[in-house]
């Protein structure tokens, strides 16, 4: 009760916070909470570097033909976040969170889920995780103290495959041969991966040449997180998942008499995504480098800007001049202006009515809270 | 004169922090003044070009940096003959370790450097993540870059590039900051632990490393004015953090 009240009461205070605060007072009162509240109940975790809201979000829809889902739909995925969504979810038959790549052991600690979905892993807000491999590691730990928890897993990424190495009960899909930045040496053993054939491979601790249960070919991140969920789902008994189609995490907003599609860009391979999935409209890039966005700005020039080329393209975002830099060295043309609405306004005076923008983590945050608010 | 060659040594393993942007950035200053230049990529499965003018090591997660360094060992003899026909070799954070005497390795174990220069780098108590602002004597303003890493390099009485105004540098907090300095200038090497990438945040960085292979450099044309806007509000936002002003 208290908790639900906190919980209103952040929401008028403050769009967006409302998720978390509630969370924060539920565990400082009840350390335990999360264990408590999810005990006796099914729940599955998603983690990954990306494509966890997407994919919750896919896999609840798909789950709900069952089941009454709760779970933490809105990208608070840290435990305060987590505990936030069990206020006021004790009707919910099965709950879905998605969670912070730190935090999923912890949370497998105190949720004891029935089943985990593991989407990817890749260099993601270098500051904060450090290395890439050394989530793996903790992530390889944590399943090894629940050898008979059910895990699904995207096989053709390297790092998935040595989390997974040696856990029984594990669900493989692969997705064909797959580039990635991260993976030069093997994420187990670290000798040079063998890239040459129709999969990675590592020729001195074997990794790579187990087989994936299913193998479904390459395909783009959503439709990957879209299969991976359905796997779940048919887990769970929910067969038909043909009415259940891919969906990106994109938001619409109207502003400055523009429509504009959000998309959420917050790393690397994000970004490469996002690149490759533009329409033919004006783009806005919206570039921050506060707390969870990553505090350097290094990444940007691990990404190919060229996709921009021709295009009618204007820059905003705390880190405006960063980004600007990198897409100029690109060959890129731009324009600057300090905020979202600017280019909005400046869109419209062209002529046009939509725009797409690929924004950073909090941008996204603060655009697609204010339309709430507005409305 | 033929294209300039700028090789980056290893990019699938020392390229962690958007590490081929350096050479991104030499390419493109080059070819704005009309000179041409040409990027190789030199994996660790290959030897390394014998005949190019400079050379970057970049930074890497602990594993890659140790895999990195058992590659180069059997092209030392090449570069160190390219240093010692005047090419250059730009190494940042892991490559600053590699390039000396010994590094920490992944249980911090003691790993043997190339021995390009007699630095040693040693595990710290933790990790220095964040912006750092250093004054070099080379260049009038201070250069700015985002420093990440748990190794602390002692350079045995080498020179730095700078001194640390804000941040860890090669000797991290328990140094005096007054004492603090950033990265080294021996010969035609030059290395510091910034990231950002170093030469995307500091033109005259870039400048610098160019002018000592091409000699003096034509000005840049106007429309590069976005390099010198981003450097200037990095040292403004990270003068006005720390100092007030």
């Amino acid at each position: 009760m208290v908790a639900r009240a906190i919980s209103l009461l952040s929401r008028v205070l403050r769009q967006g916070e409302g998720a978390t605060l509630s969370g924060k007072v539920l565990l400082a009162l009840r350390p335990r909470a999360i264990s408590e509240l999810t005990r006796g109940r099914k729940v599955v975790l998603v983690s990954g570097t990306n494509g966890k809201t997407s994919t919750s979000s896919m896999l609840a829809a798909m789950l709900s033909e069952k089941f009454i889902v709760g779970g933490n739909r809105t990208g608070a995925n840290l435990n305060t976040g987590i505990a936030a969504s069990l206020v006021g979810a004790k009707k919910c038959t099965l709950l879905i969170f998605e969670v912070d790549e730190l935090y999923l052991p912890s949370m497998m600690e105190a949720t004891l889920p029935e089943l985990v979905l593991l989407l990817n892993l890749s260099r993601d807000q270098l500051h904060r995780t450090q290395e890439v491999r050394i989530v793996a590691r903790r992530w390889h730990e944590a399943l090894a103290k629940f050898p008979d928890t059910p895990v699904v897993i995207d096989s053709s990424d390297p790092f998935l495959a040595s989390v997974g190495r040696d856990h029984g009960p594990m669900t493989r899909i692969g997705f064909g041969k797959r580039s990635h930045l991260d993976a030069a040496s093997c994420p187990t053993c670290g000798s040079m991966l063998d890239w040459r054939g129709a999969q990675f491979a590592c020729q001195k601790c074997g990794l790579g040449k187990v087989p994936a249960d299913v193998e479904l070919g390459e395909m783009s991140a959503v439709e990957r997180n879209h299969a991976l969920a359905g796997y779940v789902a048919q887990y769970f008994g929910v067969q038909d998942l043909t009415k259940f189609s891919p969906r990106d995490r994109i938001s619409t907003l109207l502003l400055g008499g523009i429509e504009i599609a959000l998309r959420l860009v917050k790393n690397p391979s994000s970004w490469q995504e996002g690149l490759s999935s533009l329409a033919d409209e004006p783009v806005i890039l919206v570039v921050n480098a506060r707390g969870v966005d990553g505090l350097d700005t290094s990444w940007l020039w691990d990404i190919d800007f060229t996709p921009l080329k021709g295009r009618y393209v204007v820059i905003t975002g705390d880190r405006k001049l960063d980004a600007a830099y990198r897409v100029h060295v690109d060959g890129i043309g731009y324009s600057l202006v300090d905020s979202l609405s600017i280019a909005a306004t400046q869109i419209h005076r062209d002529g046009f009515t939509r725009a797409q923008a690929l924004t950073s983590y909090t941008a996204f945050i603060d655009a697609t809270t204010r339309v709430k608010g507005k409305r | 004169m033929s294209a300039l060659q700028i090789v980056v040594i290893h990019p699938e393993l020392l390229g962690t922090y958007g590490d081929i942007g350096n050479a991104r950035i030499l390419a493109h200053r080059a070819r704005v003044r009309g000179i041409a230049a040409e990027i190789i990529f030199s994996p660790h499965n290959q030897s390394l070009p014998t005949t190019a003018d400079i050379y970057l090591l970049g930074g890497g997660e602990d594993r890659a940096q140790i895999a990195s360094v058992e590659a180069l060992r059997s092209s030392l003899g090449v570069l160190g003959g390219a240093l010692d026909r005047g090419a250059q070799l730009f190494a940042v954070c892991a490559g600053l370790q590699i390039i000396g005497e010994s590094f920490p390795g992944v249980s911090g174990e003691i790993i043997a450097g190339l021995g390009l220069v007699p630095i040693v780098s040693l595990p710290g108590s933790d990790r220095i993540v964040g912006e750092v602002l250093v004054k070099s004597d080379l260049f009038t303003e201070p250069l700015t870059g985002f420093e990440n890493h748990r190794g602390r390099t002692d350079l045995g009485g080498l020179s730095p590039l700078g001194r640390v105004l804000v941040g860890g540098g090669n000797g991290g907090e328990a140094i005096a900051i007054n004492e603090r300095v950033d990265g080294l200038v021996a010969g035609n090497i030059l290395a510091t632990y910034l990231h950002g990438p170093a030469l995307a945040r500091n033109p005259v960085l870039a400048d610098h490393l160019l002018s000592r292979v091409a000699g003096a450099l034509p000005e840049v044309p106007e429309r590069e004015e976005i390099a010198e806007l981003l450097a200037l509000e990095r040292r403004r936002a990270l003068s006005a953090a720390n100092f007030g002003k």
